[in-house]
Formats: C-alpha cells, sequence, structure tokens
C-alpha cells in the first residue's frame, strides 16, 4: 500500500519534473518570471487529449504540444522584447490568451481518455507491451529514462553558444549585449523551450491521468516553482549537471510532500481540495526561510547577551 | 577611425526633468588615439560612451566607426567593432558562469552563435595560453565561476575579454573607481600595457585628473554636455594639473559672467 503510493507521487513528481526544467529555464536561467506555464501546460493537454479522442497515434501528440507550447513561450517572449511589456504582465497576457485558445482546441472544458472509451495512450500501450516487467514499475522506469534523457539534453544545451549567450543573458544583461549577444533571441529562444517543455509535461500528465482539463493549469507555475526551490534547499548544486537533477529531485519530493498531506492532512482538518492552499504555503515556507533564519538568529544571539550581562 | 558629428542626447524628453545630456558633440578620434575624458558629474562623459556604444539612440547626429555609419546599429552588432570595460567590476562579467564560460562569450563577438559546445579543450588552450601572457594567476582558475575572483580580478578579465576579439576601439568607463588604489593602480598599468600592444583607439572617462594627463596622447575635458577642452601631443606632455585646473576655472568664470549677464 505505502509502496504503490510512493511509486504514484514518484510517477506524478517525475512528469512534474518535466515541468520543473521548464520553469528552471525561464526562472533561473533567463531570470524570468514567466507566468505562461499556467496556459502552456494545459495547452499541451489539449492538444494530447484532443489528437488522443480522433485516433492520432499518441506519440505524435508529443512534438505537436512542445510546439504549441513553444509558440506560447515565443508569444511571451516577444510581448517583452518588442513590444515592451512588463515580463510578469506578458505572461498572464499569454495564459489568458490561452484560456480560451485551449478550449477552442478541446471544444469543451474537459477530454477523458480511457481505454473503455478505445482511447490509446501513451500509458495503455506500455502496459500492453506484456514486457516481463510488472507494469506499476515499468511506469515509473519509463517516465526516469525519458526525463533522464530531457535532462542530459538540456544540460548538453546549456553548455554550447547559444545555451551559454541565454546563460549570460540571465545572469547580466548589460555584459550579454556588450559582448555581442542579442539578449532579445537569447529570451526568446529560453523561453520557447521552457514552455515547450511544460507543454510537453501537460500532454504526458493528460495521458496519465487518464483527462484534460481546462482547470489543469491553474497554480501549475507555483508547483513548478516549489519542484525549484525545494530541489535548491535539498541540494545546492553549482554545475549545471547537478542543479538540473536537483530540479528533478527537488519536483519529486514536492509531489511526495503534498501527497502525504493530502494522504494523512485529513487527520489535521485538511481537504483534497487544500491543495494550492499548501503548495503556496510551502512556497512561501521556502522562500521566507533565508529571512526567518537569520531574524531567528539574531534573536537567538541577543537573548545569550542578555543572559551573559544578566 | 570614430567620427561623431553633431550628436546631441535629451533624457525624459517634453517631460519637466527634461534633460539636454549632450549638446552637439563633434569629435574625431585617429587610430591607436588614447583619449582620456575628464568632466564633473552630470558632464555626459558616459552618456557619450553609451551613445558610441549603442545603449540608448541619439536625439540627433551620427557616429561613425571606419567609415561605417553605426548610429542606428543595434548594441549587440557594435560589439563587433567596441570592447567595454564598465565602472563596477560586477557590471562587465557574468558571475555565475565559469571563467572560461566567460571567456567563451567574449570571443564569439560578431560570431553566430550556434549548437556547437561554446568551450573545446582547443579553446580552453588557447584561453590558458593568453591569460598566462597576461600574468596574473587567472589561467589557473579556468574552471571556477567568475563571481568567486576579485574586483581587480574580474576588471581584469573585462579588459581581457574587452579586446580578446581585437576591436576597433575600447571604452573603458572609470573601470578603475570602484577599486582601492593600489588594485586600481594595477589595472591602470594592465590598461596601459593592453593598450600599447593591441594600438586600438580607446576612450577612456576618469575623474582623475593626474591620471587623465598621465595616460594617453591626449585630453578632452566635458562640461554640462559639451566639450570645453581638447588637448594633445606635445601640449598635452607639457600639461600639469594646475594647468589644466586654470583653464577649467577661467572657462567656468566665463560661463559664470555669462550667466549672470543673462540675470539681470
Amino acid at each position: 500500500m505505502l509502496a504503490g503510493f510512493i511509486l504514484h507521487s514518484v510517477e506524478e513528481g517525475l512528469l512534474f519534473g518535466i515541468l520543473a526544467l521548464g520553469v528552471y529555464i525561464s526562472f533561473r536561467v533567463l531570470n524570468f518570471p514567466d507566468l505562461s506555464v499556467d496556459g502552456s501546460y494545459p495547452l499541451g493537454a489539449a492538444i494530447a487529449g484532443i489528437m488522443i479522442v480522433q485516433g492520432i497515434n499518441p506519440f505524435l501528440t508529443l512534438p505537436v504540444a512542445v510546439l504549441a507550447g513553444a509558440l506560447a513561450g515565443l508569444l511571451t517572449g516577444i510581448l517583452h522584447t518588442k513590444l515592451k511589456i512588463n515580463p510578469l504582465l506578458a505572461g498572464i497576457l499569454t495564459m489568458i490568451c490561452l484560456y480560451s485558445i485551449n478550449l477552442r482546441i478541446m471544444d469543451r472544458p474537459n477530454i477523458s481518455l480511457s481505454p473503455y472509451l478505445g482511447h490509446k495512450t501513451i500509458i495503455s500501450i506500455i502496459k500492453g507491451l506484456n514486457l516481463p516487467l510488472k507494469s506499476i514499475y515499468l511506469i515509473p522506469l519509463v517516465f526516469f529514462l525519458v526525463v533522464l534523457v530531457l535532462k542530459l539534453l538540456l544540460d548538453l544545451f546549456l553548455h554550447t553558444q547559444l545555451g551559454l549567450a541565454i546563460r549570460a543573458t540571465g545572469d547580466n544583461e548589460e555584459m550579454a549585449r556588450a559582448e555581442g549577444v542579442n539578449t532579445d533571441t537569447a529570451k526568446l529562444v529560453g523561453l520557447s523551450l521552457s514552455n515547450g517543455l511544460v507543454a510537453l509535461a501537460g500532454a504526458l500528465f493528460a495521458q496519465y491521468q487518464g483527462f484534460a482539463d481546462i482547470g489543469m493549469g491553474i497554480g501549475m507555475i507555483i508547483a513548478g516553482l516549489a519542484s525549484v526551490i525545494t530541489g535548491e534547499a535539498l541540494i545546492r548544486g553549482r554545475t549545471i549537471s547537478l542543479i538540473t537533477m536537483e530540479v528533478v529531485v527537488g519536483a519529486i519530493a514536492y509531489r511526495l510532500a503534498i501527497a502525504a498531506a493530502l494522504k494523512w492532512g485529513y487527520n489535521f482538518g485538511f481537504k483534497p481540495t487544500d491543495l494550492k492552499l499548501l503548495t503556496g504555503l510551502l512556497v512561501i515556507i521556502i522562500l521566507a526561510f533565508p529571512i526567518l533564519r537569520t531574524k531567528i538568529k539574531k534573536r537567538a544571539t541577543k537573548l545569550q547577551k542578555n543572559i551573559i550581562r544578566g | 577611425m570614430l567620427k561623431i558629428r553633431h550628436l546631441s542626447k535629451i533624457f525624459l524628453r517634453g517631460s519637466v526633468n527634461e534633460n539636454l545630456a549632450l549638446r552637439n558633440i563633434n569629435l574625431t578620434v585617429a587610430h591607436a588615439d588614447f583619449v582620456t575624458i575628464i568632466g564633473s558629474n552630470g558632464a555626459g562623459k558616459t552618456t557619450l560612451l553609451n551613445l558610441i556604444s549603442g545603449v540608448y539612440p541619439p536625439e540627433e547626429g551620427r557616429i561613425e566607426i571606419n567609415g561605417m555609419d553605426v548610429t542606428n546599429l543595434p548594441e549587440h552588432k557594435r560589439a563587433n567593432f567596441i570592447g567595454r570595460v564598465f565602472q563596477s567590476p560586477l557590471q562587465g562579467t557574468a558571475s555565475s558562469l565559469t571563467l572560461e564560460e566567460n571567456l567563451a562569450i567574449a570571443v564569439l563577438r560578431g560570431k553566430k552563435r550556434g549548437l556547437r559546445l561554446a568551450v573545446t579543450r582547443k579553446k580552453r588552450e588557447e584561453f590558458r595560453e593568453r591569460l598566462r601572457a597576461l600574468g596574473l594567476g587567472l589561467e589557473n582558475r579556468l574552471q571556477e565561476r567568475v563571481g568567486l575572483l576579485s574586483g581587480g580580478q574580474r576588471q581584469a578579465l573585462t579588459i581581457f575579454m574587452a579586446v580578446f576579439t581585437k576591436p576597433e576601439l575600447l571604452l573603458l568607463d572609470e573601470h578603475t573607481a570602484s577599486l582601492d588604489p593600489k588594485t586600481a593602480r594595477r589595472i591602470i598599468s594592465l590598461t596601459k600595457k593592453i593598450v600599447a600592444e593591441s594600438r586600438l583607439a580607446t576612450l577612456m572617462v576618469t575623474h582623475n585628473m593626474e591620471q587623465a594627463l598621465e595616460l594617453g596622447n591626449r585630453t578632452i575635458v566635458m562640461e554640462e554636455g559639451e566639450i570645453i577642452f581638447d588637448v594633445s601631443g606635445e601640449d598635452k606632455k607639457k600639461m600639469t594639473v594646475k594647468d589644466l585646473l586654470e583653464n577649467f576655472s577661467q572657462i567656468k568664470k566665463r560661463e559664470l559672467v555669462e550667466d549672470k549677464m543673462l540675470l539681470v
């Protein structure tokens, strides 16, 4: 029972890891608080949902979702770089536009994907392979391999000439331009890549949970951010490959924490609907931790001095 | 080499805080000219450098580098011809990137940035070789993050990066102002060495009159958005800080008199 619970959370955590890698690119590499994620995540899900319902090969939904997500990121990027709209506002504008676009794509607020309705998803195909490994271990293994490949590709990309230009833009825009980096292009590429990954996560998650829903993007940016900062708090890596690893580990830890809170939380009066509240509180606590720590330390030394004096 | 014609810059145009930062600047700098620029705060020194490097566009005027009109060229494209060093060591380098990664960004100035690995073994060797010639021991710290270097080391690295691709023009914006005196002297001698070796046209903004007269072959003085004094060659060599101050106060006095006349 507990093993099943943990495996389930790890599966979700691995899919969230893809989302978190996307959020890492915008928030940390580019230093761009991109809120379009709340729209590009259900965008990927919507595309996967409608394609599968129409009987298209579920593997084909992935590149289409990535492409659509990249376009969403590009829109945010253009709003910011060409039209000089503030990053937060640019992301929110894309997000709100995507809400209607996602409804258009799905043609209804919810699409159910079920083997009983004859829908073929990536999950149902993997389960139908009849491999010697039991499917409860096979699914997390496949997810793990997918995330691993994406992580390694991202590591590699961030060490290319273009990847370095994007990192420099996020670190020090003035320097990047002085060294001949087209910082507008760097932002556009980074945001496209970020939202492409986020939409990929959405497309996979819809197939994993068996439905796509117009509301499934709400608070995803905070979930992604929670994964990134949880990972940073756990590992504190300095090299790119360590940091991307901690982002994925953070996503799994975050899902485990949330699942545990939901499973046992009702003893303390929590309800499943408190999920977003819990996520919000978790992010607030982690963000406030450094400040609270110094304050507590100060108070402690003050107390100590008083005791010595007294 | 560098030719500036009728250059004017107005900040916050049309508002109550409208500020005419540069008025009708004309300046020609020859190849291998080393020009020091002094002037009080708000004289327009940094504005001039920012206009040359394309941080913002001028309201009027024209900037040419090697006969090519660059007035409307975006900042990152002008970086092909211009190396820059800023006042704060934090400005010219990226702290979270390693030393070799910072260099790898600098070597691609004016080139396309693609999906090839940025730091190859061959490049690393080249960096090591050339950093060794600099004699600061930085060649042994290629894989350290730049944030771990001291201010002086970062500024030395910025100068090194600025001239690595042999640009046409070097712009130094009070690049020793935020360093301690000893480090500042080391950076100045490094600047001298690098400018002499590369023989590129250099504009250096400074607050220090002694430094302005000691370095370079030409000194210009700016005040309220204008070039009010320009000395070079033998005249400059003979010039002392006292002469400069006298000159300066004479110009100031004349202006004061004119202002008074306006008030009357």
